[in-house]
């Protein structure tokens, strides 16, 4: 059942109309029942290995907050235990590739075995660790209730492509006591309908290009139109894919954390970050950035390069260590391969030649006169971003790193050219892209100029607002991409 | 509590025109596949429903093999019988099934003559073969059992798409002409579904494919078991079933003749087996438009001559051709007199071509 399923509508009719039928106290309750049955329909049995996961989470939450002196203890058991599962039913195959060949040494070797991946396994295994370290913090009070606890993890909207949640943030709504709001149902149904447009009618129409691209393996100038086409695809299926459960989310009254904020509009890759998957980055920060900053090593190798005379080497070393650990971590929740690791450290290292270096850029704009402050110079610095951001999805989407190479390398080539207009897409498909992008990036520079499109829509009388909502419907059936006539790609983030 | 219901009643009115909006955008967006001024599968199901009620005596049902084969409006010029091909592309046993229920709302006829050709097939019609027939047909209980039924294989999506045919035909959006939005057009059938062809191609093996042998053959299960149904349908509405073999050198062969004789034994039902060289001779060089699948203009008038003369042999049908409620019949019939004779000079055209060696 994909979120852009007719299935999943009738999925959420259904439980809303359960949800407000039911007395207000125990309404979370109909929340549990319907992401049970939500995940078994997704992933059936595996749903085990998250019931693992949160009485797991549940014990040590507890063992934590009465044990004081062997609460370090607990944490460290109580993460592994977590991560054991995703270790193994993810990463298996990776580690093993990195242990067979040293333990071939003593005649030795582990068979390879795939297993099947239970459904946000990658997603709530972070959410579990966070709940644990934030007890162990005391940013919470461990939860009394295991059912809470379990609604919070498997909590259908976000089970398959996050946000990542807080159970301190989420279940302030989550398990309130939420009335029926005819001006929320409004504002959720066009941010679910905004969600469907960015990923049937933009991502889905962009990937038949990318994927023919791909899967034929063309080569030459094409490989930018297919870099630029993936990466539209892949922000309009995550971004449309949140969008969808946010909306969903608040029909139910839940507000799910923000996981994007236009990202295109950064000046930088740092910047970028803070404006992409956002939740990833918040959860890389509170709990590998900052562990690692104030664990004991970093702590002496502050101590040592604070010694160094050039005070931009020692603060550059300062952060390169923590920041290490941040982006291999990124890279690999990716997916378990050197590929994505690549993908991590890529960003890594540019944004560490960017701490690098920044005296002698510093000293560049300086001697030449460039004014930093005038918009021109602000969109160089976006138009740079995009290019590093591009490269790095292009990274991400080849199948193996010497694809990436072999690609690059043949963009000059001209042998084998064949037209744009061979890899699926017709003229008038590049058309509703384009105007799609357009339409997007209207609406995101609205967002940049502080101009909520979503709430002046609700200000508007109610024929213009109708005329809108049955456009965005009607825009989204008649340009989407699914059914028999094309197959509506799943989403892509649904596979971490 | 005032202002939750004007907040309901906002919501109801909202989605009954999105409701009404998106099955208005499906009827547009449906192919509405090949069809010319007069004749077309669209007014072959769509006709049936503009005929006054009640007006058919006699049905013909089945593939496309009957529906190019058997004009009405010749029965009805020679005998005043009043009857109606319903024959679509690639119809099964089980479509016709559901066909007749729903035709009964209309007309009830005596008398149903069944082609028998798909009878002996191990394969199902194709989706779009399906959709061809299914789109046309109004939206009625007969037509959601229909879709609900598991013999037609429909994902959930598939269902929801016959009852909203936009979520089928939604990327047709560059194919949609000026015409489509003509939704209220009328699909009177003036040939009362016969859909006549002028082509030529002759068959050149004759009747090898009737060429007696020992092989044996059967029905699908699920064939044979709406098989039985369709005859209990008959039976139950009073409705004499006549199986109909028509000449097609693809589609049947010695084996199936053997078998449906069987058929027709145990469910005490006639066929006519047309493909009888002896009593029913075509002339396979003029008579066909593709080598034997299909019968052309010619070919339809000897196979419905067949058919006129069993039907004066076994039943007295009133003749309608004086009687004023079938005033509209004798007006179509000078269309279709018309186009008849086109279409027969196309088919001399042709002969004449092959005759002075020039194709």
């Amino acid at each position: 059942m994909s979120y852009t399923s007719l299935k999943f509508l009738l999925f959420i009719l259904g439980t809303m109309i359960l949800y407000y039928l039911f007395p207000k106290k125990y309404r979370w309750i109909i929340l549990t029942i319907s992401s049970t049955i939500f995940y078994v329909l997704l992933s059936g049995k595996l749903l085990i290995f998250a019931i693992l996961g949160t009485i797991i989470s549940y014990i040590s939450a507890i063992l934590i907050s009465k044990h004081e002196k062997k609460k370090k203890l607990i944490l460290t058991i109580s993460i592994l235990l977590t991560l054991s599962f995703l270790a193994v039913l993810k990463y298996d195959n990776f580690i093993l590739s990195m242990i067979n060949p040293i333990i071939n040494l003593i005649g030795i070797s582990i068979p390879y075995k795939k297993f099947l991946l239970p459904i946000g396994i990658s997603y709530y295994t972070l959410e579990m660790i966070a709940y644990i370290t934030d007890v162990y913090r005391k940013k919470n009070e461990p939860e009394k209730n295991i059912l809470k606890l379990y609604t919070f993890f498997i909590y259908f909207p976000k089970i398959v492509e996050g946000p990542i949640s807080r159970y301190g943030d989420l279940s302030k709504t989550l398990f309130a006591e939420n009335k029926f709001n005819y001006d929320n149902f409004r504002k959720a149904f066009v941010l679910i309908g905004f969600g469907f447009f960015k990923k049937l009618v933009i991502a889905d129409r962009a990937g038949i290009f990318v994927d023919n691209f791909f899967s034929d393996n063309h080569t030459g100038i094409l490989t930018i139109a297919a870099i630029i086409l993936y990466t539209i695809q892949i922000y309009c299926d995550f971004s449309g894919c949140i969008d969808i459960v946010s909306g969903v989310s608040e029909l139910f009254g839940v507000k799910l954390p923000d996981n994007f904020k236009r990202p295109f509009f950064s000046t930088s890759i740092q910047e970028f970050w803070r404006r992409w998957h956002i939740t990833l980055g918040t959860w890389l920060k509170d709990y590998i950035f900052f562990p690692v900053s104030l664990s004991k090593i970093n702590m002496k190798l502050n101590l040592k390069v604070r010694k160094f005379k050039f005070k931009h080497i020692s603060q550059f070393i300062i952060i390169a260590f923590p920041l290490f650990f941040v982006w291999f971590i990124n890279g690999l929740w990716h997916g378990a391969s050197i590929k994505y690791v690549v993908y991590g450290l890529y960003y890594y290292v540019l944004m560490m030649l960017g701490v690098l270096l920044k005296p002698l850029l510093d000293k560049f704009v300086k001697v030449l006169k460039i004014n930093t402050k005038v918009f021109s110079y602000k969109l160089f610095q976006i138009l740079r971003t995009n290019l590093i951001v591009c490269f790095g999805m292009f990274i991400f989407r080849c199948e193996t790193l010497s694809e990436v190479v072999t690609l690059t390398k043949a963009i000059p080539s001209t042998s084998g050219r064949i037209g744009l207009f061979k890899l699926g897409l017709t003229g008038a498909d590049f058309a509703i892209l384009l105007i799609g992008v357009l339409v997007l990036s209207a609406i995101e520079l609205s967002g940049e100029l502080k101009i909520n499109v979503r709430e002046k829509l609700e200000e508007q009388n109610l024929l213009f607002r109708w005329i809108v909502y049955l456009l965005i419907i009607f825009t989204i059936i008649i340009f989407g991409i699914y059914g028999k006539g094309y197959d509506a790609k799943s989403f892509i983030y649904g596979g971490f | 509590m005032k202002k939750n219901i004007i907040n309901i009643i906002k919501l109801i009115c909202f989605f009954s025109i999105t409701i009404l909006l998106t099955m208005k955008l499906g009827i547009i967006f449906t192919p509405k596949g090949w069809y010319d001024e007069y004749q077309g599968q669209i007014y072959t199901i769509k006709g049936i429903k503009e005929i006054p009620k009640n007006q058919i005596d006699i049905l013909f049902l089945g593939n496309s093999s009957i529906q190019k084969s058997v004009s009405p409006m010749q029965i009805y010029e020679q005998t005043g019988i009043a009857s109606y091909n319903y024959s679509v592309s690639s119809a099964r046993i089980y479509m016709d099934y559901y066909f007749l229920q729903n035709i009964l709302n209309y007309q009830k006829p005596k008398v149903v003559f069944v082609d028998t050709p798909t009878f002996f097939y191990d394969t199902k019609e194709v989706e779009p073969e399906q959709r061809k027939s299914f789109d046309f047909e109004n939206l009625n209980l007969i037509k959601l059992k229909m879709i609900n039924d598991n013999i037609f294989e429909t994902t959930f999506e598939e269902k929801a798409s016959y009852v909203f045919p936009i979520f089928r035909y939604h990327s047709r959006w560059n194919e949609v002409k000026i015409k489509d939005f003509n939704t209220s057009q009328k699909f009177y059938s003036v040939t009362k579904g016969f859909v006549s062809s002028s082509k030529l191609k002759a068959n050149k093996n004759g009747y090898k494919y009737m060429q007696p042998n020992d092989k044996k053959i059967d029905m699908q299960k699920d064939v044979k078991e709406y098989f039985y149904k369709f005859i209990d349908l008959c039976k139950n509405n009073n409705i004499e079933v006549i199986f109909l073999g028509i000449p097609d050198t693809r589609a049947w062969n010695y084996e199936s003749s053997i078998k449906m004789q069987e058929l027709a034994k145990e469910t005490n039902t006639i066929f006519l087996d047309l493909n009888d060289e002896k009593k029913y001779p075509i002339n396979w060089e003029k008579d066909t438009e593709d080598g034997g699948m299909h019968m052309n203009a010619l070919g339809a008038i000897t196979i419905t001559n067949y058919i006129i003369d069993y039907l004066k042999d076994n039943y007295s049908f009133p003749d309608h051709r004086n009687d004023k409620l079938y005033s509209k019949w004798n007006e179509d019939l000078k269309i279709y007199q018309k186009q008849t004779n086109k279409a027969i000079k196309e088919i001399e055209k042709s002969i004449k071509k092959i005759n002075d060696g020039e194709v």
